[in-house]
């Protein structure tokens, strides 16, 4: 029984399995390791020793194999650490970045859309100012006048010049005021709130009120009655037919007493008028509603 | 191994508790039985509900109670589409759409949340509002001081404007919205028409003009965004897009549109409309070549910006949309078939009496004259009813027929203007007796100025006429250029036939002595050969269904320089008061034309051409 044991102190792999009912075993320092938490000494036939011996081999092998592969665990783990760590950092760093990146795509976003308003605002600005209403007014107010028949010199072959025309000073037409108002931008209507939700009843008068009082506003005295028969968009003044049918000689002249705020306004927001100059929104709907 | 010592534990107990059996360990044991069965048996109930439930669940209520959950938490966000510009010829914006703001306000929360100081409040955002945006504060306050739910306080503003004001008052809320800029006013506006907000479709709508008829192509598609939204919020959250299908902004519209050019025949209509007291009045230019319009004037016109400011008949575009009866511009049409017909030529010679009976009428002249050897030239230039009618007579009423369908009266021009009239002519076989003597001086038959403007569009172009077209183009969102298609033209006339038939209206402009003058001196313009046909028509007067002697339609039709021409316009007048002539206006604006394009001046005057002979 004993012999063996002495024979094999490192028992190949290949006898394990073999030969491990011999007791001769646990005799080792296995023994005395085992003895204090398990109750080796119940055994009565044996049997149990031996098992217990049996396993004390096993985990012996195994924990000295364990002392092999401890340091290569170890530097795995240390590995997994140090992955983990550089991953915890990187992600941390990663998402301050994006965070930060995020405040300056904002920020970017912001300035685009100022900008691209800016740009619209502009080109509004800039389509009203050179629309042919506009330039026609800009010329008036520099004291130019629409010729209407000019002479023309037509140099012959012969070096000579020959007047086509009769020549005449050019008149600014004083009996009719324009008819085509300049485009206006830098005037603010006074945009009377429409309420949508409840019934016309209250509003309709708002409504007309608002009209009137922006009428009055923008165009002066050509007043002229509402007439609201077929347009379901509003009852109206005619927007310039006042000088056409020979009533108003105002033509821009504006009603302070109704709409102080409006005239004074404009300065504050150039821009702004031409976009709030339709009164088209809401108000036509509204008032077809009923 | 721990599972394996509790068993060598149990049996040691259980050898034990023999000893107190007598107790009644029975009963125990089968209480204990029974309980553990209806504890079982209310297990397996519960299992087996909650597994009915959980297949109910996941089956038959699953598509139910996926689309409640949505329902809370899936928005579906318009995109809107840009609406499409409508540019003129060059490509100068005549009404282009920029992106705005609406604020609204709930009034009825403000005042609950704020309680006592809810008067404080209001005044304060009204006031806030008013300096911001330019609008009068004291309508703010009324608005703001309803107990209303909705209120819009400020239906456009610049949306920098807009946020300026809700972050100072978050009470107030901003809504979307597309504002429709119509840089020139009432340039051209009966023509582009108008677009206001619709609050149902949340978009701009066409009301009236090539915006209402061209919705389709202006509107652009909107597109939508799916996505996950906070409860009670439009809030998106971050990552929870589940579909989206981009905008299409709509096409732009190129016009052959001058918008210069309109302008000067809008103001010179106007104010010659408004001179001679006219109830309404018209002008077409187009180009001669083309026949695309370069200008369409009415009279009456509006402000797309001040769209509530406008009436009905404002609205409209009666150079298109209301014919007239035309006149003497009519008499191109005996004239080109008496050419074509080969019967006569300019300068043949006709006795024209004072008066003709033609079935059971007799027509004058406008004026009282002996009979008089007038020209064929002389017949158009003196524009004489009697002369024309025996011109007509002489080529009988098939021929005249024919050149009148091919001048394209009766038909719509299919110009691309919304409710185009077709005018109208009394059909061949319908004809009395009379109409012959009535539609070869222009009366019994109406037609649009642009149908008129058509006529002569034919003679300048040497007898090819191209049907006008207000529409250049269209343009795609993506640059994309799409020229419409140009119209069939139709051979009218030879062009020789069309080259006498324009040296014969010269001298309708010819400023001869007594019978050598034309009906339309006025016209001239130094330095050019001006080429054209004055026109009056009676007017019917309803009250007796016969035609007025006091209200006429006073027309003028015309081409320039009269050799090559290059522009044709024409003119109608209603009902003037005083001065029963339209060649004034004809006169400016070819002037206008003349300097504007610089147009090369013919020093030599037109050649004076007999128009009687004695």
């Amino acid at each position: 029984m004993s012999a063996p044991a002495v024979e094999r102190p490192r028992p190949t792999r290949g006898a394990r399995p073999a030969r491990p009912a011999r007791p001769a075993r646990p005799a080792r320092q296995t023994m005395p390791r085992r003895s204090t938490g398990v109750p080796a000494p119940r055994d009565a036939n044996g049997a149990i020793g031996r098992a217990y011996a049996r396993r004390a081999v096993r985990e012996r092998r195994q924990s000295g194999e364990a002392n092999d592969a401890t340091s290569g665990r170890s530097q795995f783990v240390l590995l997994i650490m140090v992955l983990f760590g550089v991953g915890l950092v990187a992600s941390l760093w990663l998402s301050t970045t994006a965070a930060a990146d995020s405040y300056r795509l904002d920020a970017a976003r912001q300035a685009t859309r100022d900008l691209s308003e800016r740009s619209e605002s502009l080109s509004t600005e800039i389509a009203s100012m050179q629309s042919a209403p506009a330039l026609a007014a800009a010329a008036r107010q520099m004291g130019m006048v629409q010729v209407s028949d000019v002479a023309r010199l037509v140099v012959r072959p012969d070096g000579s010049v020959q007047v086509v025309g009769a020549p005449k000073a050019a008149v600014a037409p004083a009996a009719p005021a324009p008819v085509l108002a300049p485009a206006a931008p830098a005037q603010v209507p006074g945009q009377p709130p429409v309420d949508q939700q409840q019934g016309t009843g209250a509003q309709v008068p708002d409504q007309q009120q608002g009209t009137g009082q922006q009428g009055t506003g923008q165009q002066g005295t050509g007043q002229q009655a509402p007439d609201d028969q077929v347009a379901p968009e509003q009852p109206g003044v005619p927007a310039e037919q006042g000088p056409v049918q020979g009533t108003g000689t105002v033509q821009q002249a504006p009603v302070q007493q109704q709409a102080p705020a409006q005239q004074q306004a404009p300065t504050r927001q150039p821009g702004y008028a031409p976009l709030a100059a339709p009164a088209a929104g809401p108000g036509p709907s509204a008032v077809a509603g009923h | 191994m721990r599972t394996a010592t509790p068993p060598r534990t149990r049996p040691k107990s259980r050898s034990s508790p023999p000893v107190r059996r007598p107790r009644g360990p029975a009963t125990g044991r089968v209480d204990h039985n029974r309980r553990l069965a209806i504890g079982r048996l209310i297990m397996v109930t519960l299992l087996v509900l909650a597994g009915v439930k959980l297949v109910t669940v996941q089956t038959v209520q699953s598509g139910q109670l996926r689309a409640d959950g949505d329902k809370q938490r899936v928005t579906r966000l318009p995109l809107p589409a840009e609406r499409g510009s409508i540019l003129d010829r060059s490509g100068a914006p005549m009404a282009f759409s920029v992106q705005a703001k609406a604020l609204v306000a709930n009034p009825f929360l403000i005042g609950r949340d704020q309680g006592a100081n809810a008067i404080n409040r209001k005044t304060q955002i009204a006031i806030g509002i008013a300096q911001l945006t330019g609008v009068d504060a004291y309508q703010l306050y009324a608005a703001l001081n309803t107990d209303r739910h909705y209120v819009i306080l400020v239906p456009l503003v610049e949306p920098a404007v807009a946020r300026a004001v809700t972050e100072r008052f978050p009470e107030i809320a901003q809504e979307d919205r597309e504002s429709r800029q119509y840089p020139g006013g009432p340039l051209a506006a009966n023509i582009i028409g108008a677009a206001s907000w619709n609050m149902d479709q949340h978009k701009l709508h066409g009301v009236v003009g090539l915006e209402a008829s061209q919705e389709s192509l202006l509107a652009g598609t909107d597109g939508f965004r799916v996505v996950d939204t906070a409860e009670g919020g439009n809030t998106v959250i971050p990552g929870s897009e589940r579909a989206e299908k981009a905008a299409v902004p709509g096409s732009n519209l190129q016009l052959t549109l001058d918008s210069d050019l309109q302008y000067t025949v809008q103001q010179q209509l106007a104010a010659y409309v408004n001179l001679h007291g006219a109830k309404d009045g018209s002008a077409v230019v187009l180009d001669a070549h083309t026949g695309e319009v370069r200008a369409l004037a009415t009279n009456a016109t509006f402000d797309p910006r001040d769209l509530a400011a406008a009436s009905a008949n404002q609205l409209g575009n009666p150079a298109v949309t209301t014919p007239f009866e035309p006149g003497s511009v009519n008499k191109i049409i005996t004239m080109a078939a008496a050419l074509d017909s080969g019967l006569v030529n300019p300068m043949t010679v006709k006795d024209v009496p004072d008066s003709i009976k033609i079935a059971d009428r007799t027509i004058h002249d406008a004026w009282t004259h002996p009979t008089q050897r007038f020209t064929l030239t002389g017949i158009l230039a003196r524009s004489s009813n009697v002369g024309t009618l025996m011109t007509a007579q002489q080529i009988g009423p098939d021929r005249f027929w024919t050149m009148l369908n091919k001048m394209g009266l009766g038909r719509r021009t299919g110009v691309g203007l919304p409710g185009e009239s077709s005018g109208r002519v009394p059909p061949r076989d319908t004809w009395s007796g009379s109409t012959f003597g009535n539609l070869p001086i222009g009366q019994g038959l109406s037609m649009t100025v642009l149908q008129l403007a058509g006529m002569y569009q034919s003679v300048a172009n040497d007898g090819l006429r191209v049907p006008p077209r207000i529409v250049a183009a269209t343009i795609d969102p993506d640059g994309t250029r799409h020229t419409e298609p140009r119209p069939d033209p139709v051979r009218v006339v030879s062009p020789q036939i069309a080259q006498q038939l324009r040296q014969m209206l010269t001298a309708v402009t010819q400023a001869g002595k007594g019978v050598q003058r034309g009906t339309g001196v006025d016209a001239a313009v130094p330095g050019y050969e001006i080429a054209g046909k004055t026109g009056t028509a009676q007017q019917v007067n309803p009250a007796c269904g016969c035609y007025s002697s006091n209200n006429y339609w006073i027309t003028f039709a015309g081409m320039f320089p009269a050799q090559a021409p290059r522009y044709v316009v024409a003119i109608m007048l209603d009902a003037p008061t005083h001065g029963q002539n339209a060649s004034g206006l004809f006169h400016q604006i070819a002037s206008t034309l003349a300097q504007r394009d610089q147009i090369p001046v013919d020093p030599n005057p037109a050649p004076m051409v007999p128009l009687v002979v004695p």
